[in-house]
Order: C-alpha cells, then sequence, then structure tokens
C-alpha cells in the first residue's frame, strides 16, 4: 500500500540562532507514503510546528533535506509547495472578509483563476458545510466554523498532502468530532494528510502511522501495534490514594508482573504485564499500608503509554 | 505574478475601506478638522505666526532706497509709511549677495531682493534700452512668506512703473497739448520733469501698497486657510493610514496570513509589491476623496477661493508623490518595529512629532538657524508647501518640481531601507 514516500526527510535540524540557540528539531528521518494518515504525536514544544514549517518551506532548515512529490523544498519550492495544502494551528483567516471571499483570496495565491476558482470555492464550501453562512464575516463565525474554514483554504487547490497543524486546539467536542471526520473523509478520497497533535486519542483514531516526537526527536515511530507492543502490551492502572507516601509506591513497584509505579496528579499509577491480574495484589499492599483505594480504572496499552514508558512522562507535561 | 498582486493589493484596500474606524480615521477626521480649522481661520486670513526674513541689495538709486525704507526699518519719515510691512517683515540690508542667496536656500532667509540703480531712467533723457528688472530670489519652499514679499515688491514697482510711464508721456503730452492749443506749456512741463526726477520717491510712495494684489498675469489672488490646512490635515492622516498599511504586514505575520501566503507559490517580493500596491493605492484614494470632499465643503461655506488650486497635473503629482513618500514612511515604521503593537507606538509618535514639525499643525517659519532644515525632512513639509503653492501662489509644474523631486527622493530611500529591513524580517 505505501510503496512511494511523497515527503521525504532526511536528517532535518533546526537550531535557532546558532551556535548557542536552541535545537528545536534534531536530525529527523522520516518517510509519508501516498495515501496514509501520518500523525506527528508530541507534547506542546517538541517541534511538531517547527518540522511542519520546514516541510512546508516557512523556516530554513539548519541542516537536512525535504522532498515533496520528488520536488527539494530547498532547491525548487514552487513545485514542491504546490503539492502541499496547509492548516496552520492559528486561524490564518482575514476575519472581516467573508469565508467565500478568504477562499477566493487564497485560491488566487494557489494561482487557481476565473471558472476554476470558483468551482473550487463552490467545492470547498460544500465540504465544509458553509455554503449558508459563506457571505457571512468569518468574525461573526463560531470557533468551530472558523476551523472549517481554515482548514478548506488548505483544500482549495487540490493538494497531494495536507498537513494540518493541530487543528481541533480550543474547540468544543462536536466541531473536534466534524473535524476529525473530515479529516478520515479527506483520506478516504486519496488525500494524504500529516497531522499534528498532542491528543494522544486523535493520533489513535486518525492514524495509520505514528512518529512520537519529543524535544525535537523522532523517539518512536510505526503503527500503533507497533509502538503498543514497546511497552510490552502492559497495562496503565490509575490507582486513586491520596497522600501515598513514596515507600507504599516503591512496593507497588515490586509486585509481580509491574514494570514501574510512579505517584502523579495524586494518582498512584502502576504500568503491569497483565493489569488485572496484577491488581489483587496491588490492592493488598494498599490496605497493608492503612491507605483507602477511592478509585481503580484499567487501561489497555495505548499511545500515552508508550510517550510514558519512553519518556517518563505522561504527554500533557 | 500580476494576479496575485493585484489580488493582495485589492484585499488590502477593501478591507481598509470596510473598516468603520479606519474610515473615520481616515476621511471624516481630516475632514471635519479642515472645516473647523478653515472656519476659525476664514478666509483673508495669514497663517504666518513669524515676521518674515527678508534681505534687500540696494545697487544704489532712489528706487533701492524706498525698497529698504519699505523693509528695513529706519530713522526716517518713509518709515511711518511702511509701519504695516515692518510689523509683517524682519528686513535686514545685504552687503554679501552670495551669502544672503545662500541664507535663502539654507531656509534662513525668506527672499532676496536685489534692486538695480534706475534713476538714469527718470532723467530728461532716459536710456534706449529696457530697464533691468528687479530680482526677488526667493525659497519656493516657504510659499507664504515669499508670496507675501513677491506682493508687497510687485506693488511698489507699479508705483515706479507710474512713475517711469508719468515720465515718458506727460511731458510729451503736455507739449502737444500746448501746440494744439498755442499755450505755452514749457513751464508746465519743466516742472513736471523736476518733480519726477528730484522727488520720485513721493510720487511713488501716492500709490497704496496692499497685501493682496493683482498677480503678474492679472489674476486676482485669494488666500484661504483651507488652502493650507486642507491640504496639511488630508496629508497628516493619509501618514496615519499608510503606517496602518505597513503594520498590517506585522499583523498578516501575527495572524499568520503571511504565513500561509508563503506556503502557497507566491514568491516573497510578489506578496511585498501587493503590500505596498495596496497601502498606496489607498492613500491615493483617500487623498482623492478628502481633496474632493474639501473642495465641495468650501464650496457649500461660501468660499471663493479654490481650495486646492486648478493644476489639476499639479495635483494628481503631488497626490501620487505624497502617497509615495507616505507609504514608504509607513513601511520603515513597520519594519522598525518588533511586533504590529511597538509599530502602533512608534507610528504614533513619529507621525505627530513629523506633522508637527511639517507644519501640518501650524506653519512652521523663523526656526532657529541651527534647526531651520528640520521640517524640510519631512514629507508634511514638501507636501503641503506644494498644494499650498498650486492653490495660492497659482504655481506651475517648474515651481513645485523641488516639492516632487523631494517627496520622490524621500520614498525611494525609505521603502529602499524598510525593503531592506522587510526581506530579513519575512525569514519567519
Amino acid at each position: 500500500m505505501h510503496a512511494t514516500p511523497i515527503i521525504q526527510i532526511r536528517g532535518l535540524k533546526k537550531q535557532f540562532n546558532p551556535p548557542e540557540g536552541p535545537v528545536a528539531v534534531n536530525g529527523i528521518d522520516l518517510d509519508i507514503y501516498e495515501g496514509e494518515i501520518f500523525s506527528l504525536l508530541g507534547p506542546n514544544g517538541a517541534g511538531k510546528t517547527t518540522t511542519i514549517s520546514m516541510i512546508s518551506g516557512l523556516l530554513t532548515p539548519t541542516a537536512g533535506e525535504v522532498h515533496i512529490a520528488g520536488h527539494s523544498i530547498r532547491e525548487d519550492p514552487i513545485a514542491a509547495k504546490r503539492a502541499i495544502g496547509i492548516v496552520p494551528q492559528e486561524l490564518a483567516l482575514y476575519p472581516t472578509l467573508s469565508a467565500r471571499q478568504n477562499l477566493t483570496f487564497f485560491g488566487k495565491m494557489y494561482g487557481l483563476a476565473g471558472k476554476e476558482l470558483k468551482q473550487r470555492v463552490a467545492e470547498v464550501l460544500d465540504f465544509t458545510e458553509l455554503n449558508d453562512r459563506a457571505d457571512d464575516p468569518v468574525q461573526e463565525y463560531s470557533g468551530g466554523m472558523k476551523r472549517r474554514v481554515n482548514i478548506g483554504v488548505g483544500l482549495l487547490h487540490r493538494p497531494q498532502v495536507i498537513m494540518l497543524d493541530e487543528p481541533t486546539v480550543a474547540i468544543d467536542p462536536q466541531s473536534r468530532r466534524n473535524i476529525l471526520d473530515a479529516v478520515i473523509e479527506l483520506n478516504r478520497r486519496g488525500t494524504t494528510v500529516l497531522y499534528t497533535t498532542h491528543y494522544m486519542e486523535e493520533a489513535q483514531e486518525l492514524s495509520h502511522r505514528v512518529a512520537i516526537i519529543d524535544h525535537g526527536e523522532i523517539i518512536a515511530l510505526g503503527t500503533q501495534e507497533e509502538l503498543t507492543r514497546l511497552v510490552g502490551e502492559e497495562d496503565t492502572l490509575i490507582l486513586g490514594v491520596p497522600d501515598a507516601p513514596q515507600a507504599v509506591i516503591d512496593r507497588l513497584a515490586q509486585v509481580d508482573g509491574v514494570h514501574s509505579a510512579t505517584l502523579e496528579d495524586g494518582e498512584i499509577r502502576v504500568l503491569a504485564k497483565n493489569g488485572r491480574s496484577a491488581l489483587v495484589e496491588l490492592i493488598g499492599v494498599i490496605n497493608a499500608a492503612g491507605l483507602a483505594l477511592q478509585s481503580v480504572e484499567v487501561r489497555e496499552p495505548t499511545l500515552e503509554a508508550v510517550f510514558l514508558h519512553l519518556t517518563g512522562r505522561a504527554l500533557r507535561d | 505574478m500580476l494576479a496575485k498582486i493585484y489580488a493582495i493589493a485589492w484585499k488590502d484596500i477593501y478591507t481598509a475601506f470596510k473598516d468603520r474606524n479606519a474610515i473615520l480615521l481616515m476621511l471624516a477626521m481630516p475632514l471635519i478638522l479642515s472645516v473647523i480649522i478653515g472656519l476659525v481661520f476664514g478666509s483673508g486670513g495669514d497663517v504666518s505666526i513669524n515676521p518674515i526674513r527678508v534681505g534687500v541689495e540696494n545697487e544704489g538709486g532712489a528706487l533701492g532706497a524706498m525698497m529698504q525704507s519699505a523693509f528695513v526699518p529706519g530713522d526716517g519719515a518713509a518709515n511711518a509709511d511702511f509701519q504695516t510691512i515692518h510689523d509683517l517683515t524682519d528686513g535686514e540690508v545685504v552687503t554679501d549677495p552670495d551669502a544672503a542667496r545662500q541664507q535663502v536656500e539654507d531656509g534662513d532667509l525668506t527672499a532676496l531682493i536685489t534692486v538695480p540703480n534706475l534713476d538714469a531712467y527718470l532723467s530728461a533723457t532716459p536710456p534706449d534700452a529696457a530697464p533691468p528688472p528687479i530680482t526677488v530670489y526667493y525659497d519656493s519652499g516657504s510659499s507664504i512668506g515669499s508670496s507675501v514679499v513677491r506682493s508687497i515688491v510687485q506693488s511698489i514697482a507699479d508705483g515706479w512703473n507710474t512713475v517711469f510711464l508719468a515720465q515718458q508721456v506727460g511731458t510729451d503730452a503736455l507739449a502737444s497739448l500746448g501746440e494744439q492749443s498755442g499755450i505755452d506749456t514749457q513751464n508746465a512741463q519743466q516742472a513736471l520733469a523736476d518733480t519726477l526726477q528730484n522727488n520720485p520717491m513721493a510720487v511713488a510712495q501716492s500709490t497704496t501698497i496692499t497685501l493682496n494684489e493683482t498677480d503678474l498675469q492679472g489674476e486676482t489672488r485669494d488666500y484661504d486657510a483651507l488652502q493650507y490646512f486642507a491640504p496639511s490635515m488630508a496629508i497628516l492622516f493619509m501618514t496615519f493610514t499608510m503606517a496602518a498599511g505597513g503594520r498590517s504586514i506585522l499583523n498578516e505575520q501575527k495572524d499568520w496570513t503571511l504565513q500561509r501566503i508563503m506556503t502557497t507559490a507566491t514568491p516573497r517580493g510578489t506578496f511585498m509589491i501587493g503590500k505596498l500596491a495596496g497601502t498606496y493605492l489607498t492613500g491615493v484614494i483617500q487623498m482623492v476623496i478628502l481633496i474632493v470632499a474639501t473642495t465641495v465643503v468650501a464650496k457649500m461655506m461660501g468660499r471663493e477661493a479654490s481650495v486646492w488650486g486648478t493644476h489639476y497635473v499639479g495635483i494628481a503629482l503631488l497626490v501620487l508623490a505624497v502617497s509615495f513618500a507616505a507609504t514608504s514612511l509607513g513601511l520603515l515604521i513597520a519594519a522598525a518595529a518588533k511586533t504590529a503593537e511597538q509599530a502602533d507606538a512608534y507610528s504614533t509618535a513619529a507621525l505627530f512629532v513629523l506633522g508637527m514639525l511639517g507644519g501640518s499643525f501650524v506653519p512652521i517659519e523663523g526656526l532657529p538657524d541651527a534647526l531651520s532644515w528640520l521640517p524640510k525632512i519631512t514629507l508634511n513639509y514638501w507636501g503641503i508647501r506644494g498644494f499650498f503653492a498650486l492653490a495660492y501662489d497659482k504655481a506651475q509644474l517648474s515651481d513645485i518640481s523641488t516639492h516632487l523631486l523631494a517627496l520622490a527622493g524621500m520614498g525611494i530611500v525609505l521603502f529602499a531601507i524598510s525593503l531592506w529591513r522587510f526581506n530579513k524580517r519575512l525569514d519567519i
């Protein structure tokens, strides 16, 4: 299925204000294949937006190469840019213009004109279900509607690859659902999707493959099955034990089958090979310490667990 | 590429004129302020608040002496006759004409009047050649003061022309009258010749000197405060619009619309040219609307003088030049700032100071020597003086060529600097 890499990234690095400045992206190698949804998952500040900015030609890499549809973004930026559509995290729209005017303007920036431009604008308004409000100023739209216009702009020229940078930040659950459905629909129509997020659930739901990025480096890459295998198919048990002393947590970590036990936000997180089996013994340790167990939750292996396993931190940290 | 430039420019013009607050600042405010100031000062007033500095070079002769008395206060009886002019001007006798010309060029003197010795033309047998002209060397940038000086000199010259005419025609007419009537007019002719030759000052002074006189083409020159304040307000508020235009580049960067455009196959230069064109045309449209509006309002107020003059080519060229300089200034301010908020603060401070120096609020005349060059570094100065020269002095294109060149030069230099700065900035 994934024979042709439509985006090839080799040794991509970005250091701001070298030689002493911070390294935002540190030597990334990636192949993103035609027809897949590829997620770049990582916490805020991990280097996702910097990576997207270099792929789209907004930032000049300190080192490395990016090829899009066979064109180098450095040597042949115009051809490379024609193959991609960008949906930035920010609402990159003119608020006093209507959705139709925004789409028409950016359509012209993509080189569309005349009947073709009108047709594409109409298609995008259909796709984003904004026909009824197409001529109202964008500043009068709800947050979700603005997000839809923001996505629509990136689709105008029917790009081979659409890159969405955290498109669901700060919107209501229903709008988020609409956006995720739109991404799936776009991919169903044949568009390759590069999706960045710090929401594990979104990456899990959408992606064919996921790259986990932290401190500017890819720390894991593969399908969800491949990644969860990294944590040894361990379950995460979340035990609600207020004020648990470190000695008890250390004892929990020594229970048979338990990989680790940590205290986070007043909850004990335990990684165990077979969570449900270990649960009885874990509860026994807590009871023996005279502590009250207020809640228990068992989570199957997730990308969150993978991130925790690899970094020792939660994604939201 | 052209389609993209047009799209970017049109988007900026459309959004500028769709913004109600912007319309208030761009059109309503300058119009209202112009009218209020115009009503306060009315027509026929004088906007000059400082004495006009004049140098008089007297090459000998009665006319030179009279001109000197007119502009330079002295002890003689003539002093009282020219008190009105003395109140208005600050005259001095010039002994070094080259230095005085330099002072005019530096803006230290408003005008240098050189009066040749014309006594020979008052003799019984005047020379055949035409008398040499009186020369007024003036600063085209200081149109108000120089207009007053030229008007006074013209008035005095007109009085002397009367003397010459009487000298040349009067005695012949008396002789002819004597021949026809048989009366001996010899004594009368002699008395007339003696009076004109011996007391030319008294004869010339009998001509009333006024400040609202007829120019060389014989057209009446009317002064209206709107001729000064309509362009000054229009230019001041246009500079604010242009600063907002420059600032919009920073806003596009902040809102990520700039980055989004950069991710399309649109070169950076195309974006910058589009922004420049949009901002520039917004300024031109604003100026044109204000010119039309103030003209209509002036007519409705019953003002007789043309607020902007009738030299439409000159007006158009000045609008284009002053808008270009203002666009470049706006871009430079935006390029110097790190954020849109910083650019807002910079532009408010800079444009008020430049407006004040350039005479947008009150005409700036007679600054101390060390500061006399300051107004000339502002586009407000050259723009206001240019428009005023067209309206009040009925200047021709050659008269405002300095203004046009100064504005174009400012525009080119400021634009080049801002482009260099922005080129570094847009490496996002």
